[in-house]
């Protein structure tokens, strides 16, 4: 990462007082950025990285390397001031949302390092858009679509024990020239999908009864008759469940039927709709950091005030009433707002020792109290060759026990290659992620999902991976660079501070953007969030406007 | 998406960006450039996104989409977002303040470091209407640009002097470099063909397709 410069070079900010402030230009941030400055409310958003994105960011080879690698640390503000009269200064800590990183290269180091600015990686990979999805109408309706170009994702595959990868049978005709499913199976998936289409659809009278809307879609799938292969498609590869839903005594989150069939319906209404986009996923050019970029220029255009390079130290209370009333930035200067959004990676110190006696500090004890709600484990290959020859995009899920018998989550792959400008020509950028309890557990599973896969060059601890069997018919890609790192899910509220939502372990955004829309709702909920309205400030050219995908 | 050929109302579409400081008159010149207009309120740029118009140059039509920062340089917070298949640039300092042209070096590797080799970069020194103000010499902006090969004038957005040539300059030079690279590509048969551009967000139903005639970045 290119060093930052002087931090206090800039001018003061100005104006000092705002609506709000919002410390991170995550995707979260970026679309409450760009929701709130299509209401009118003024804004000023600051990020520490000299880059747009935090955790949603695409780096370049060597950044991504010095991100993960460097612990963050606070700067102390320049100017030392004691507490004013009417305000107590608590200071933050932040704690990075990436930890136990491995990083590792292998092979062609002189070429990795001279092309390193090729490289645009996903910190949050593996990560598309459903074609159907709502973030895809957020895009729309938020205008930040024109900043943004998308290519189809060539082919997704599930991962069988034993077999390899075997196609997603997503549409009539994928079944029909599918030459791993027996005609048994093609006729079992075709009535099935023919009768979650006509439950979808409104002009027809046979319905999914009510009751079994409301029991595990695991047991309406029996119940269903379909076989063990199918069941695992549809689960896994499909809904994109991430926990075992056979096991009841580690399962997580057991998918309701009806659930079941929105995540289907979902998938179903995304293939084809696109007419340039071969299957379900789209993901945009140059890497998932060009989305929160989009929103970020959407809130500039609208007034939004943009500073990188520049953290908050501080937070500003009231010394009476203990409630919020600004931040202090690194620079030393003090700025005001009626509400604040922060990063999840800043938080306050829990034993408040340093606030004077009658501060009252139980507020912000809550805000010391971060939930945990578990951890997502990512892996990250560069190979010079595709899992599958003449496919240069695909994604793979490996359902549970594909991998070895005590697999219990899914693992997630996404690869992408050169055309979608994220890497050098004849280079592939392969993501892994799955949920995890501890940081042993993902890498175990992250190692044995590569395995399958990829030549990973033998290191110590690789003895302790599984052996799984890879399918002999093709060569597995050589891996010339890795890495390893684990990101914690956390999520917390108070009053006039909020924190925004963590990457999560979904392939798409929809959770995390739905989250976003609670919270800009909690905060704002006179506003609407995005409304239509054609500002004459707004570009004419139609030509100019709306999404744009690239075959 | 940078440059495109397209059968409509025009020949190629280039996306020309400006950057500089804040303050230096990024705004008014493309306002001058595509609207004729001029504006002394010196507030930051808000709402305008980018500005086109067209020009002729050998029979051909070239659209110019001339992106503008949003204000997000005056904290040093452009995106990279904004440089995506930029095939020119406008480099602008204000020849009354030196500060922004001992600025043009980070900004010029800004642009570098985001951009293809072969974009067009026009070293832009505008307020030039204020003589007694001057406090970046002709020279020594001229050796600037020897040094740093990129074009070079100086222009009044008040006055309107040289804001035609500059933009006009750039966008004839982009054809030049796009001509070149069509015919090197013809003969390059491990170019791949990028394929077909579709906008499905304004419209569903989608009459016009248009073909890539060349690529940057």
């Amino acid at each position: 990462m290119t060093q930052p410069q002087d931090p206090f070079s800039y001018p003061p900010i100005d104006p000092v007082n705002f609506d709000l402030i919002i410390v991170g230009t995550a995707l979260s941030e970026s679309v409450i950025a760009a929701a709130a400055s299509a209401v009118g409310k003024t804004i000023l958003h600051l990020d520490p990285n000299s880059f747009y994105g935090s955790h949603f960011a695409s780096l370049s080879l060597h950044d991504l390397t010095s991100y993960l690698s460097s612990p963050h640390s606070l700067p102390s503000a320049a100017a030392t001031t004691t507490d004013s009269d009417d305000v107590v200064v608590i200071d933050f800590v932040q704690q990075p949302l990436c930890s136990d990183a491995e990083i590792a290269t292998y092979d062609e180091s002189a070429f990795l390092s001279e092309n390193s600015r090729k490289f645009s990686i996903d910190l949050g990979g593996p990560k598309a858009l459903f074609c159907a999805d709502k973030t895809i109408d957020l895009l729309m309706k938020s205008g930040a679509a024109q900043y943004l170009e998308f290519k189809g994702i060539d082919e997704s595959f599930v991962y069988e024990a034993n077999a390899g990868l075997a196609n997603v049978p997503d549409s009539r005709g994928s079944i029909f020239r599918d030459k791993k499913l027996s005609l048994k199976e093609k006729n079992q998936l075709m009535r099935f999908f023919k009768l979650v289409q006509q439950h979808l659809d409104d002009t027809q009278e046979e319905k999914i009864p009510e009751e079994d809307l409301e029991i595990a879609f695991v047991s309406f799938l029996e119940k269903m008759k379909l076989p063990p292969k199918i069941k695992s498609i549809l689960l896994y590869a499909i809904a994109m469940l991430d926990y075992d839903q056979d096991n009841n005594e580690v399962c997580i989150e057991l998918l309701k039927t009806k659930d079941g069939i929105d995540s289907l319906a979902l998938y179903s209404s995304s293939v084809g709709r696109f007419p340039n986009a071969p299957g379900a996923l789209l993901y945009p050019i140059y890497g998932e950091g060009e989305l929160p970029q989009a929103f970020c220029r959407r809130a500039a255009v609208k007034g939004c005030i943009y500073v990188l390079r520049m953290s908050v130290v501080s937070l500003l209370m009231d010394k009476v009433t203990g409630s919020y009333k600004g931040v202090r930035l690194a620079s030393g200067q003090d700025l005001y707002s009626h509400q604040l959004i922060l990063d999840p990676s800043f938080m306050i110190p829990s034993p408040l020792s340093s606030s004077p006696r009658d501060f009252p500090s139980e507020k912000l004890q809550m805000l010391g109290q971060r939930d945990i709600k578990g951890m997502v484990a990512r892996g990250i290959c560069i190979t010079r060759s595709s899992i599958k020859p003449d496919v240069s995009n695909c994604s793979v899920v490996y359902p549970p026990r594909s991998l070895y018998p005590e697999q219990l989550t899914s693992i997630k792959a996404l690869q992408i290659g050169s055309n979608l400008a994220v890497c050098p020509a004849g280079t592939f950028i392969l993501y892994f992620s799955t949920m995890c309890n501890d940081a042993d557990e993902g890498k175990k599973l992250l190692k044995a999902a590569m395995n399958a896969l990829l030549t990973l060059p033998v290191s110590g601890n690789s003895e302790s991976i599984p052996s799984v069997q890879s399918d002999s018919e093709d060569i597995k890609p050589i891996v010339l660079w890795s890495a390893f790192y684990i990101q914690k899910l956390i999520m917390c509220k108070l009053e006039f501070i909020s924190s925004t939502p963590t990457p999560d372990g979904n392939l798409n955004y929809d959770d995390l953007l739905d989250a976003t829309r609670k919270l800009f709702n909690q905060m704002y909920p006179d506003e609407e969030f995005f409304p239509k309205s054609t500002s004459p400030e707004d570009p004419t050219d139609e030509d100019d406007n709306g999404l744009t995908l690239d075959s | 998406m940078g440059a495109y050929r397209a059968d409509e109302d025009y020949d190629y579409l280039f996306k020309v960006v400006l950057i500089g400081d804040s303050g230096v008159g990024k705004s008014n010149l493309l306002s001058r450039f595509t609207k004729n207009e001029f504006s002394l309120e010196s507030k930051s740029t808000i709402g305008v996104e980018f500005a086109t118009r067209s020009i002729r140059v050998d029979e051909k039509v070239l659209k110019a989409q001339i992106w503008d920062t949003a204000g997000q340089e005056r904290y040093r917070a452009i995106t990279s977002a904004y440089y995506r298949g930029a095939v020119g640039a406008l480099l602008v300092y204000d020849v009354t303040r030196h500060v922004t042209f001992e600025n043009m070096e980070r900004w010029l590797k800004e642009l570098r470091d985001h951009t293809d080799a072969n974009i067009v970069v026009m070293l832009v020194g505008n307020k030039a209407d204020l003589r007694h103000l001057r406090a970046v010499s002709t020279e020594e902006a001229t050796a600037f640009a020897e040094r740093e090969k990129t074009f070079f004038m100086e222009t009044s957005a008040l006055e309107s002097m040289n804001v035609e040539n500059a933009f006009t300059e750039v966008l004839t030079q982009i054809y030049h470099v796009v001509s070149k690279k069509a015919l090197e590509i013809g003969d390059d048969p491990a170019a791949l063909p990028k394929g077909q551009t579709i906008n499905v967000g304004s419209r569903d139903d989608v009459s016009a397709v248009k073909k890539d005639g060349c690529c940057s970045a």
